[in-house]
């Protein structure tokens, strides 16, 4: 699939190239982060034990005794010097040091400040908070029926406008929602020849970024200096400008080469240097330990209920989706996630109606962020285990039947944008035939089950539009012409020209004894448009789906009560080399866009996205059973061929 | 810029070069006899003894272990050695477990131990951490004292004033305890020579193929007396501590039975302790696959063995060995 001949002009653009850098990254010789230039004061954060609860008082005198303690702030302290500007650090508002109540086991309530990590830590231990509890709301079933408000003043952003606010006189934890309607999906469904529905359940997962987070701020006369490994500096420089109220040159943000990237936007610790540092005149540091980097932000816990209904042709009629966002206590990315993966919550195919709700919910724990695929790894866990189950139960060819219903160059998707040069066809083909998926293959070995899979991703960027059209909905705060979605319908005909395609298909094996997964070949193909460098495209393709087998597989964040129970890298685990598949094809998919750099578009995400269906369809290839929650740990797998061989 | 009225501005904006001027860490202590360290064991506040690290580093930086003072053994001479006796093999507290798995001596008096060192963790945990140190680190699902247990060897504890033996059936005392005193250290295992190659290890992992196991079995099968055999089974991950027990079987009976008298017996034994890695009824079952897998190719190998055909077997298994490149690490045996 490597096309045209390259580089006629002289230039690099298509010759694969090896990176410089990893030599110097693993040997250490890079500047790490935590290398700030000059000395800094060690912060040290003591955090909430509670998930929900009022501070009634903090005490911070046995902390201030402590030798080596310069000073220790509280939120209460820092909202009396910045006032609302404090809640600007995140959507809707996410205080950097909790100001009168606690919303999360693990929210920073005082900061010490010492010279030393040492006594920072004995003095963050002795801080003795006061709290009266309120009712916690766990999970996303609790927010339906007369829970407790989250958050009861959330505050607008100038990220997405106002929050979604006691409606129908009550108050609800629900903060954003996305609609997308198109066609009539009760007629359809009800003329439709056949209908699979299903319930889908993705757990929140830890990001594990390269090293700890970490930032360090100073003052420099009326300048604020941040050093800190964010992946948005930018977006960082204006959250802290607004909130120490100070032109945007006044500040600068200087990123080290190795970073924490895929985390979050507004992982408070950097808007909590920052009003340390200018409140204080210090020079600090914070460098979160590995336990807590587990609570500042987690992959979203997503459900997806979901149906599809088919006509006689095979051809996909009716779609719905009823998605739930769980964003933890504080709504951070999580409106964005869930309007953008909205958009694709139906998959890449040609339906003609079309329902989705996609729901932005408050949960007492710590606020969630993004990963990979941008929330729409979890919509084809739900779309594509869904047309997986259409396509058998009418009877076609899996492959076949996808091919029939995908978007092609010039059709509409759901959401009403046409699709440009996306191709998902020739990423679902490639990976078909790296699997030879027609080829007979032996089923059963002793107690081995063989099975195949295959699965198709679609991210799109919606940013821009969906930020502004959300804005509009909330009285008009800002004043333009251009109404990018119909108010009733949340359609629009130009949300992005940048849809990604990806595909997946793998051929895996199930130990009906052990309940354990094993991958023999795994191939992913992705249309990145002409590839800069091919073989760093490769690699991409093949280290992002590494990422996917432990989400497919094992990984998840765990909580009891609002407590993370496994919080370290030892209990949450992730892929190591042992869990790579036998065989990984990495296929690069040319497709040039109209628009772009070189006519290109990203390049990694895409094969992340159709990764754990592709491994779940392939496990219901081999055992007959269809799993609609992640992660596909032996346990489940072993239950579930429990309850089969019950029913038999 | 308007200055805080709670906040009082401090003199130096730069403060002092960022060291910790009060250690929390523990005290690092490099004792270079045994005498020493056993000294320091008795006179410290909250000592731990440090052998290759590995447990207790993550343990301590994870907030759940606390030491006073660290004795680190390394300089201690002779712990490092794996030395033939007349039974068996003597092996140091300070041997790595890269050093068991590679070292031919012990390939040859105890396969068994060899082959489950092996299947420690990872080649960078093997390269570093200690015989000694493993055991001492008491978790349920430790890999070593599955074999150790089988092969009944015995645990040589010192400490200033005395050396006693404690039989490994006896070491592990309950959830993460041991028989080690608070003033002793252990200085050596003493392993009998495995008295037949008949034997098999598996382990079972939930989450990543590398994980900690969520079962694990070591099973030996030894010719007790006239056609009788005796299944000698470590189990690691399936209760409180890692456990033991052993059945006698006629040596004619057949591999299914042997394969449902092993697993029942297992059975009773078996008590896991519910977590991420999986809930009790789970563990159970995977620690009866473990089990049976186990027992039947240690049965199965030890078939191969008749009265007469022992002799003809035990080369046919030393070949075998050699074969399949058990003995590939034997340059890195110098000692």
């Amino acid at each position: 699939m490597l096309g045209e001949p390259r580089g006629a002009d002289g230039g690099a653009v298509g010759d694969p190239r090896v990176r410089t850098d990893p030599h110097a990254t693993v040997r250490g010789e890079v500047d790490a982060a935590d290398q700030p230039p000059r000395p800094c004061l060690d912060v040290v954060l003591h955090r909430a034990t509670r998930p929900h609860a009022l501070i009634n008082s903090v005490d911070v005198d046995g902390a201030r005794s402590v030798d080596g303690v310069v000073a220790v702030v509280t939120g209460a302290q820092l909202y009396q010097r910045f006032g609302d500007a404090l809640m600007t650090g995140s959507t809707f508002g996410q205080p950097c040091l909790a100001v009168d109540k606690v919303r999360y086991v693990g929210e920073p309530v005082a900061a010490v400040l010492a010279r030393g990590l040492a006594p920072a830590r004995r003095a963050a231990e002795r801080i003795v908070v006061d709290y009266v509890e309120l009712d916690a709301v766990h999970d996303m079933e609790a927010t339906n029926s007369g829970e407790p408000d989250v958050v009861d003043q959330p505050h607008p952003s100038i990220d997405v406008g106002e929050p979604q606010r006691p409606r129908n006189g009550r108050n609800t934890n629900v903060n954003y929602t996305f609609n997308l309607q198109r066609g009539d999906v009760t007629a359809a469904t009800k003329f439709g020849a056949v209908t699979v529905r299903e319930e889908f359940w993705c757990p929140p997962t830890y990001q594990a970024s390269l090293e700890p987070p970490f930032t360090a701020a100073w003052r420099d006369g009326d300048h604020l200096e941040i050093l800190s490994a964010t992946r948005t500096p930018s977006h960082l420089r204006q959250s802290v400008a607004q909130l120490l109220g100070i032109p945007l040159s006044a500040v600068r943000v200087h990123r080290p080469p190795v970073g924490r990237g895929g985390a979050t936007m507004h992982a408070n610790l950097e808007p909590l240097a920052a009003a340390l540092a200018w409140s204080q005149q210090l020079p600090v540091r914070i460098v979160a330990s590995p336990r807590e980097a587990f609570l500042l932000t987690t992959q979203h816990g997503v459900a997806v209920a979901g149906s599809m209904t088919a006509d006689r042709q095979g051809r996909i009629v009716a779609a719905t989706a009823d998605v739930r966002y769980d964003t933890g206590a504080h709504a951070d990315l999580g409106p964005r996630l869930t309007a953008e993966s909205g958009t694709t919550a139906t998959g890449p195919y040609r339906i003609e109606n079309v329902d989705v709700r996609s729901r932005c919910m408050y949960t007492n724990k710590p606020s969630a962020g993004y990963f990979h695929g941008f929330g729409t790894a979890h919509m084809a866990w739900s779309h594509e285990s869904l047309v997986d189950e259409l396509a058998r139960r009418c009877g076609t060819d899996l492959v076949e039947f996808r091919r029939r219903n995908l978007l092609r160059a010039g059709d509409a998707s759901p959401v009403g944008t046409r699709i440009d040069s996306a191709d998902f066809v020739t990423c679902l083909d490639a990976v078909a035939k790296a699997v030879a998926w027609n080829s007979p293959m032996e089923r059963v070995r002793g107690r081995l089950r063989r099975g195949r899979g295959v699965a198709v991703g679609a991210t799109c960027y919606a940013g821009a539009a969906v930020r502004r059209s959300v804005t509009l909905t909330t009285e008009a705060k800002l004043t333009t012409s251009w109404v990018p979605y119909d108010a009733e319908t949340d359609q629009l005909d130009r949300v992005t020209e940048h849809w990604f395609a990806g595909a997946a298909a793998v051929q895996l094996t199930v130990d009906i004894a052990t309940g354990r997964i094993h991958l023999e070949h795994l191939a992913v193909a992705s249309d990145v448009g002409p590839a800069i460098n091919p073989q760093l495209a490769e690699q991409q393709l093949k280290r992002t789906a590494l990422m996917g087998i432990g989400h497919a597989l094992f990984d998840q964040v765990v909580f009891e009560s609002g407590h993370v129970v496994n919080g370290t890298l030892l209990d949450h685990q992730l892929p190591s080399v042992l869990d790579l598949p036998d065989k990984i094809t990495p296929i690069i998919v040319e497709n040039p866009r109209r628009t772009g750099p070189h006519r290109a578009t990203g390049v990694g995400e895409t094969t992340i996205i159709p990764l754990a269906p592709a491994i779940a369809n392939a496990v219901r290839d081999a055992i007959d059973i269809r799993f609609s929650r992640l992660p596909l740990t032996p346990e489940r797998i072993l239950t579930a061929l429990a309850e089969q061989e019950a029913l038999e | 810029m308007k200055q805080d009225p709670f906040i009082p501005v401090p003199t130096a904006t730069v403060p002092r070069a960022s060291t910790a001027t009060v250690p929390t860490t523990p005290v690092l202590h490099r004792p270079g006899t045994l005498a020493e360290a056993c000294e320091l064991l008795a006179d410290l506040d909250q000592p731990l003894v440090y052998g290759g690290g590995t447990a207790i580093q993550i343990l301590i930086k994870q907030g759940a272990l606390f030491a006073s003072d660290l004795v680190d053994i390394a300089r201690v001479p002779g712990l490092d050695q794996v030395s033939e006796t007349a039974t068996g093999l003597r092996v140091g507290a300070m041997v790595t477990l890269r050093q068991m798995e590679t070292d031919p001596l012990v390939w040859r008096r105890a396969p068994l131990a060899a082959q489950v060192y092996r299947k420690v963790a990872n080649p960078r945990v093997r390269n570093t951490a200690t015989v000694g140190g493993n055991l001492a680190q008491r978790d349920f699902r430790l890999d070593p004292p599955t074999a150790l247990l089988a092969l009944d060897a015995e645990v040589e504890l010192t400490a200033s004033n005395r050396i006693r033996m404690v039989p490994i059936r006896e070491f592990f005392v309950g959830f993460q305890a041991t028989a080690l005193a608070r003033d002793e250290l252990v200085t050596a295992v003493w392993i009998p020579t495995q008295p037949t190659p008949a034997a098999a290890f598996v382990k079972l992992s939930s989450l990543s193929v590398n994980d900690w196991p969520c079962a694990s079995a070591a099973a030996l099968v030894v010719p007790v007396k006239r056609r009788c055999r005796e299944i000698r089974l470590g189990l690691g991950a399936l209760a409180a501590r890692p456990e033991y027990l052993s059945l006698e079987l006629p040596a004619d009976v057949d591999v299914n039975d042997v394969q449902l008298t092993a697993t029942r017996a297992a059975n009773h034994v078996i008590d896991p302790i519910p977590d991420v890695r999986g809930g009790v009824d789970f563990k159970r079952q995977l620690g009866l696959v473990a089990v049976r897998d186990a027992v039947t190719t240690a049965w199965e190998m030890a078939g191969q063995e008749g009265t007469d055909a022992r002799r003809t077997s035990r080369r046919r298994w030393w070949r075998g060995r050699r074969s399949e490149g058990a003995y590939r690490p034997a340059r890195h045996s110098a000692r």
